[in-house]
């Protein structure tokens, strides 16, 4: 529960910054999170202030329950079997979004874009291994080693240790869905497929007790998703293809993820 | 569309149920063609080639969708057509033809749209199965 306080906070400071922000250039307070119609500076701070509220958090978190934030994380990368987790994950991510990606080209449902400018293309798929790693990391301390772990934590032993992971991995996947829509957001249809997608990586992580398989999906998805996002348009339907970077979004995306959730958990825990 | 004398036999392009058909027939009495060729759309690609060979110069369609619907879904490859074809409506497009042409790619594209989708469909869940058996049978 300490985790989700914490994260709660988060948004407290987010709206307080915002709240400032908003009084500086003269704007009423409004309850939404959305930076749009601020000068860019002040985006600039908001942002920076959203990014060292989470960093602050992650390393309070172990504070407040008395270990060093460098034990804490580092027992969620165990150096056994559950390091091949990692590969797997990756491989597992590239698989399922490489095919489906493979079969919308194939049918017409995305266009392969025409490459003009080669430099910048270059210089934006070289930066997309680094935002995989950094997107996925950040994602996956803060949603499965602090909350979900913590989660976990207390309702294994109060609820059983099925009751309790089921409740806490419910609980996990709501709140990372619900925290891509904390700020303002061009769609909100996409919302299953976050909740899809927090489901995989919750029963990734409740089945192995580590971050390297959710952080294989996690970081792999991101890769192929970025990776892919300056040579293709969707043109297929919503409900089949997804839209810009949420391939997941759509109902196949949805069917997909719940697919390789059952696949993980077939193979890292329930089969 | 050049209006000149075809000595060829005349191809005519209609649906055999459709309600143009009668109106087709009578249209080609009127001219006195007795014999003409009958192609069904949907089934043009030995019209096309025979326009490309040479083999028929004259092609009555009953309107101007027929023709784009056709040219749309490549079964004609209509810039390869003898610029001495001629080309007859039997109803002949009016003022607005960009409209006609508008309207006709528009049903074309959503009609287009909707088969890749179902094949879309097909496919990723076909997908979906093999990326299943795939990741079971790589972590054997």
């Amino acid at each position: 529960m300490l985790a989700l306080l914490l994260l709660i906070l988060v948004l407290v400071v987010m709206w307080f910054t915002q709240a400032l922000s908003l009084r500086s250039v003269g704007k009423p307070l409004r309850l939404r999170i959305d930076h749009a119609d601020l000068p860019r500076s002040l985006q600039r701070v908001n942002r920076t202030v959203t990014n060292a509220a989470f960093a602050a958090v992650l390393i309070a978190y172990p504070l407040l329950r008395g270990e060093s934030p460098f034990h804490y994380y580092a027992r969620f990368f165990p150096l056994d079997w559950r390091v091949f987790g990692l590969p797997h994950g990756v491989a597992a991510a590239l698989i399922y979004l490489g095919l489906l990606y493979a079969c919308w080209l194939f049918t017409d449902n995305i266009y392969l874009r025409s490459l003009s400018d080669l430099r910048r293309l270059g210089a934006r798929l070289a930066g997309v291994p680094l935002s995989a790693v950094i997107g996925a990391g950040i994602e996956e301390l803060l949603f499965r080693a602090m909350l979900l772990a913590g989660l976990l934590e207390s309702l294994r032993p109060a609820l059983g240790p099925g009751t309790g992971t089921a409740v806490a991995v419910a609980i996990g996947t709501v709140v990372f869905a619900g925290a891509h829509y904390v700020r303002r957001v061009k769609r909100h249809w996409t919302f299953p497929g976050h909740l899809a997608l927090g489901l995989l990586l919750c029963v990734s992580f409740a089945c192995t007790d580590a971050l390297w398989l959710p952080l294989g999906l996690h970081g792999g998805g991101i890769l192929i998703i970025m990776g892919l996002r300056p040579l293709v348009r969707y043109v297929g339907p919503p409900w089949l293809v997804g839209a810009s970077i949420y391939p997941y979004a759509g109902a196949v995306g949805v069917v997909g993820l719940t697919i390789l959730t059952f696949n993980m958990w077939l193979l890292h825990g329930g089969g | 569309m050049t209006q000149q004398t075809q000595t060829a036999l005349p191809a005519v392009v209609c649906r055999p149920d459709d309600a143009h058909k009668a109106a087709l027939e009578s249209h080609l009495a009127q001219r006195g063609i007795e014999t003409a060729k009958w192609f069904t759309p949907g089934a043009l690609h030995d019209l096309d080639r025979a326009v490309r060979q040479g083999r028929i110069r004259h092609v009555i369609f009953a309107g101007l969708p027929d023709l784009l619907q056709a040219i749309w879904e490549e079964e004609i490859v209509f810039e390869e057509w003898p610029a001495d074809t001629h080309i007859e409506f039997l109803d002949p497009p009016g003022g607005d033809t960009v409209r006609t042409i508008a309207a006709s790619w528009a049903t074309w594209r959503q009609q287009h749209r909707r088969r890749q989708a179902w094949s879309g469909l097909l496919l990723s869940v076909l997908v979906l199965i093999l990326s299943f058996a795939l990741c079971v049978y790589l972590a054997r």
